[in-house]
């Protein structure tokens, strides 16, 4: 048999069991990647719905103008035209921002039941029962989670966007404005979903010592994962304050909390000040648009040492969670 | 052909207590083996040893394979059921029997399907809404469309009407089992199995203490009901066990010719379940007899 067969023999049944184990994993957290998505769609349709109705009815009720029609002439000036696209960016990352906290919630509800659960109603010994290895099973689980969710948060996000531009081309026509160009010739969907997308890869790498020290806790514990996911570093750090205080021992706690509060602060909410987008200026001073200034920096950030310690504490927590689920047989 | 199971002075221990104190063990292919104990014997132990669900000490082979460093490799030719309904209550029975079908190259779902139609359970049937019989019989379908050549059964009727026992055991011997496949089960209700069996593991605490098959035993164990008069004489012959039935005396022997015996009372084969009783709880100075 030539190696290009044995190699086609040995790969095709490994990808569909990889393929398997991620549609079992999108089916077992539907409501998380799937339905969540579409709620939040649903809820943006409404409010959207809301605003067109009661705006209508606001001009109607007071007679006069209240969306000045000045603004649409500014927009379409010729001066205005090279800012189009950068105000159309604002609404996509406010949309986009709200799907990424809805995906950061489900994560961390991901993550602390994702090797806790199989032990509690047991169902890990019949997983146990088909020959799939603990590793692929607990990476599977880590990609399904940081790579692919982000994916289908992705189609909820570029069609909720579409949505958002729907409605701007509403008010900009109820303005005897023209939405072909004062919004589609200046809107970028796709090119802005897919930047989006990058950055929200490069935020996982920077929270997988988040996720992965979750999943630690998911494979450990007894009962309760997230008891343990909270006390275990509140009581490191009472312990370490503790320590500081009374034997003027500094164990650089402090570094290492703000080092997360920046990591959650930075990478849950994507779109804090750390990035500057209020300012939407370079470091030239150079009016730069919104997305370039988010990608920038997150791709900048790839060359903090920081990120790539973090990701070896991460390493090493998905290494132990690996061993846990295989050695552990408490569940039989 | 080599052992499907071969072990060579296996043992595990939790803390002080240990669950496994050395067993020896030789399983050809083609066999349908009991492991009957009493609870806390070991049985299920040996079990995780043999599956890879837990390390230990000593040699342990199965189809050639180390279960706990090779446990990925091992369940390509190998499947199990745990004691109790296990399926993962959010599932769906097609979600499962498609997720079986990706990861399992030896699993033929047209045949998943066959046994599933012969039930009330539905492709859309969520794990959840089923009753616990249902999801045992949900699980013994895919089990049993694995091609395997070990299969691995823990108490896997528990919680199923008598019908439905039936029909499976009837299942397994006629659909499932060959000469190349070899089935090991664990199940309290001896009398269910007692018939199929080839091969019979007594287990006590963490030992081995019957180690035969059912043509051994047969030839081996016999039961002698004795009237009151001739009772000292048949005690001389020592008995492995004695129980009381009405006013006469029943006596278990181990390995004593019938010539003997059959002058003083009537002579029978035992039955697996009163060889067990007799093995684990009466005399248990005599329990050790292997």
């Amino acid at each position: 048999m030539s190696t290009a067969i044995a190699a086609r023999h040995s790969l095709s049944p490994r990808l569909r069991r990889y393929w398997g184990m991620i549609k079992l994993e999108f089916r077992q957290h539907r409501g998380g990647f799937i339905y969540a998505p579409m709620i939040v769609v649903g809820l943006l349709v409404l409010m959207m719905a809301l605003a067109a109705i009661t705006g209508e009815a606001k001009i109607n009720i007071n007679g006069q103008d209240l969306i000045p029609k000045g603004l649409a002439k500014i927009a379409s000036s010729p001066e205005f035209a090279q800012y189009r696209s950068s105000v159309l960016t604002g609404p996509f990352l406010a949309v986009a921002g709200l799907f990424h906290l809805v995906l950061s919630v489900v994560l961390v509800s991901f993550f602390l039941g994702s090797l806790f659960d199989e032990r509690k109603d047991r169902s890990i010994l019949f997983w146990k029962s088909l020959p799939v290895g603990d590793t692929e099973t607990v990476l599977i689980r880590l990609g399904t989670a940081l790579l692919l969710a982000p994916l289908a948060y992705l189609v909820a996000i570029f069609g909720a966007y579409i949505l958002v531009l729907l409605f701007t081309s509403y008010v900009v026509w109820r303005l005897d404005a023209s939405p072909l160009e004062l919004v589609w010739s200046a809107a970028q969907p796709l090119s802005l979903t897919l930047k989006f997308l990058l950055i929200q890869w490069l935020g996982m790498l920077w929270l997988l010592p988040v996720y992965a020290w979750l999943m630690l806790c998911s494979a450990f514990a007894k009962a309760r994962p997230i008891l343990w996911a909270i006390l275990v570093p509140g009581a490191v750090y009472l312990f370490a304050s503790w320590l500081r205080w009374t034997a003027s021992v500094n164990v650089g706690i402090d570094a290492v909390i703000s080092d997360l509060g920046n990591r959650i602060g930075g990478f849950v909410f994507p779109f804090s000040p750390r990035y500057a987008v209020s300012q939407g200026m370079d470091k030239n001073g150079q009016f730069m648009p919104p997305q370039d200034l988010l990608i920038g920096p997150a791709l900048d950030k790839l060359s903090e040492p920081s990120l790539w310690i973090g990701v070896a504490f991460a390493a090493a927590m998905i290494y132990l969670s690996i061993h846990l689920r295989r050695n552990r047989d408490d569940a039989l | 052909m080599t052992a499907v199971i071969s072990a060579r002075g296996l043992k595990r221990s939790y803390g002080k207590q240990q669950a496994l104190a050395g067993i020896d063990l030789e399983i050809p292919r083609g066999r349908i083996v009991g492991l009957i104990g009493p609870n806390g014997a070991g049985k299920t132990t040996a079990l995780k040893a043999i599956l890879g669900l837990a390390s230990f000490e000593g040699e342990l082979k199965v189809l050639g394979l180390d279960p706990f460093r090779q446990r990925t490799e091992l369940m390509q030719r190998v499947c199990f059921i745990a004691d109790t309904a296990v399926l993962p209550r959010w599932a769906r029975i097609r979600d499962l029997v498609d997720y079986t079908a990706d990861v399992h190259p030896n699993f033929d779902p047209d045949r998943c399907w066959r046994y599933l139609k012969q039930t009330k359970i539905k492709p859309s049937s969520k794990v959840k809404e089923l009753s616990k019989g249902m999801v045992v019989q949900a699980h013994l379908a895919l089990i049993l469309s694995i091609s395997a050549e070990l299969l691995v059964l823990d108490e896997p009727t528990l919680g199923l009407d008598i019908l439905f026992r039936k029909r499976f055991y009837e299942q397994l011997i006629s659909d499932y089992f060959d000469e190349n496949r070899t089935i090991l089960i664990t199940t309290h209700q001896i009398e269910e199995v007692e018939a199929l069996l080839t091969d019979l593991l007594f287990i006590k605490d963490g030992r081995l203490v019957l180690n035969a098959s059912m043509d051994q035993v047969a030839e081996r164990f016999c039961e002698l009901e004795v009237a009151p008069a001739q009772l000292n004489e048949a005690r001389a012959l020592s008995p492995i066990a004695e129980r009381k039935a009405l006013n006469r005396h029943v006596l278990t022997f181990d390995g004593v010719a019938r010539e003997k015996l059959a002058p003083l009372g009537q002579l029978r084969a035992i039955s697996v379940a009163d060889l067990f009783v007799a093995t684990m709880g009466g005399l248990c100075a005599f329990s050790e007899v292997v």
